[in-house]
């Protein structure tokens, strides 16, 4: 059978994608076989880790929490792209704003979001706020940054061009500027995304009594680790259906550019 | 009467370069287009033919001297001045009917995408209006250009060796779209081109021009008949007049490497 054609190439894909994945599985197998007896009195085996995860799902808890994670990572980056973008276009586009914003930038970035963790428990309490916040600062920076990327990067002739059209300056900016920082923009907000979604569940081990985060903690307190891998598994899953809905909207959008 | 629809008045300009003061782009620029006129600037590169085209775009200022467009100073760039760009012009975020729409969209024009299509199809692009600028070949991107300043109705068109970039047969197919072009809307044309056999073939005048500084050393009158096709550059009118603006361009040259 040769390999040939697109449908062969996609199965030769998919079949080879899981081969790190089965190799996976069968070394947790042999060290849980061949491993310290210490091992087996509190890790699952594959099988028990399944049943677990499928009674989570079946039950509800498991969809439950993500959707408590998911709509947090929503909030939060929504609120950083409706602050972020305008910010990022204005810093791109003016240097007095450029001047007023980037020295505190530069300070505030290095600080990793986990530091922030101990201040806005003690600020917010346990809840929403201090998580949603966490997700907010994480997904700010990259769409800041990407934001005045795209629009330091608009092509001058593009701006000429818009002004010999008779362009005023407002629409230069809506009509010309933005769809050329676009691609930038969305590059951005995936990047936010998946920040977002480590940041949400940093925040949801500490800070807040429901999501993914949570039930991994509360897991732990319980002392039930096939509960916690079987989050693992749901975060994972959840961050590539993210990714791929993203790419589509992003290909949608950016129909126009060249396909690579 | 004929009135003159672009002046230049004892223009200069001077560039600063880094470090070591200023240079002469141009000096004492005395040009002026009759309504309906086609004006072709020719010259070696560095001759200040490109910075005459920015002057009367609005796209730079002059030194001294006075640039006046309908009797009115240029300030900055507007929709009485259309410019073609070599290439890379267009947006190409926009597909081709909405790029000519932009001109007509942007100064509140009503009915754009009907004005739009007919001047697509002015230009040979019906069936095209929704490719964008990637899917277009390069003179066919010309093409859209050519439109988009056309639909503005301005009342010159400065076109920057619009054709310099593509391959010699659609450029001299382009060189004869823009005669048709002419036959049916009269506009003010000027016309930068360093290819003396374009310059002849579109041209009522010609402007030679030299280096250092920047000038027109000899202006050239020729009215010979339009519509103009390929078959007229082989005519012995055409020829003399070749020889002439060679034999100026190559005088021109020589006192340059003298002076240098």
């Amino acid at each position: 059978m040769a390999l040939n054609g697109p449908a062969a190439r996609m199965g030769a894909k998919i079949l080879l994608s899981l081969i790190p994945l089965t190799a996976l599985v069968i070394f947790w197998y042999c060290a849980m076989y061949f491993g310290s007896p210490y091992l087996r009195q509190f890790m699952p085996w594959p099988g028990q880790t399944a049943m677990v995860f499928f009674n989570l799902l079946l039950s509800g808890e498991l969809i439950g929490h993500a959707m408590s994670s998911i709509g947090r990572v929503l909030l939060g980056l929504s609120l950083a792209a409706v602050v972020g973008i305008p910010l990022g276009i204005l810093i791109g586009r003016f240097w007095t704003v450029r001047a007023a914003f980037g020295p505190t930038f530069d300070f505030l970035r290095p600080i990793p979001i986990a530091a922030w963790v101990p201040l806005s428990i003690m600020l917010f309490g346990i809840g929403e706020v201090p998580a949603i916040s966490l997700v907010f600062l994480g997904c700010l920076y990259p769409i800041v940054l990407n934001a005045r990327d795209g629009v330091t990067a608009v092509d001058p002739i593009h701006l000429r061009a818009a002004g010999m059209l008779g362009a005023g300056p407002m629409q230069i900016l809506l009509r010309v500027v933005l769809p050329s920082a676009l691609p930038s923009i969305i590059t951005g907000l995936r990047q936010a995304l998946s920040i977002g979604w480590w940041v949400v569940i940093l925040a949801e081990l500490l800070a807040v009594r429901s999501g993914l985060g949570y039930l991994m903690i509360h897991a732990q307190q319980l002392w039930e680790p096939a509960t916690i891998i079987s989050c693992m598994i749901a975060i994972g899953v959840i961050g590539i259906g993210m990714n791929y809905v993203t790419g589509v909207a992003e290909k949608y959008l950016l129909r126009w550019r060249a396909t690579s | 009467m004929k009135s003159n629809s672009v002046v230049l008045k004892g223009v200069s300009k001077q560039f600063h370069r880094r470090g070591s003061g200023t240079f002469d782009a141009l000096s004492d620029i005395n040009l002026e287009l009759g309504a309906g006129e086609i004006y072709a600037l020719v010259g070696p590169s560095g001759c200040g033919k490109s910075t005459i085209l920015n002057l009367v775009a609005g796209f730079d200022a002059p030194t001294s001297g006075e640039v006046l467009v309908d009797g009115k100073a240029v300030t900055k760039p507007g929709p009485d001045r259309g410019v073609v760009f070599q290439e890379h012009g267009l947006f190409p975020w926009l597909t081709a009917i909405e790029n000519v729409q932009f001109g007509l969209d942007v100064r509140g024009v009503e009915g754009s995408a009907q004005k739009a299509r007919r001047f697509l199809e002015a230009v040979g692009l019906t069936g095209f209006e929704k490719h964008y600028p990637r899917e277009l070949s390069g003179g066919m991107r010309q093409r859209v250009s050519l439109a988009r300043v056309l639909a503005n109705g301005p009342s010159v068109i400065l076109m920057d060796e619009p054709f310099g970039a593509l391959d010699a047969q659609t450029r001299i197919s382009m060189q004869e779209l823009l005669m048709e072009i002419w036959a049916e809307f009269r506009p003010t044309i000027l016309f930068i081109t360093h290819d003396v056999d374009e310059a002849v073939f579109v041209a009522d005048r010609i402007g030679v021009m030299a280096v250092k500084p920047g000038r027109i050393v000899e202006e050239l009158t020729f009215s010979l008949r339009r519509p103009r096709t390929y078959h007229d550059l082989v005519a012995p009118e055409f020829s003399v007049l070749k020889e002439q603006i060679l034999v100026r361009l190559r005088d021109s040259k020589k006192a340059a490497a003298v002076s240098a």
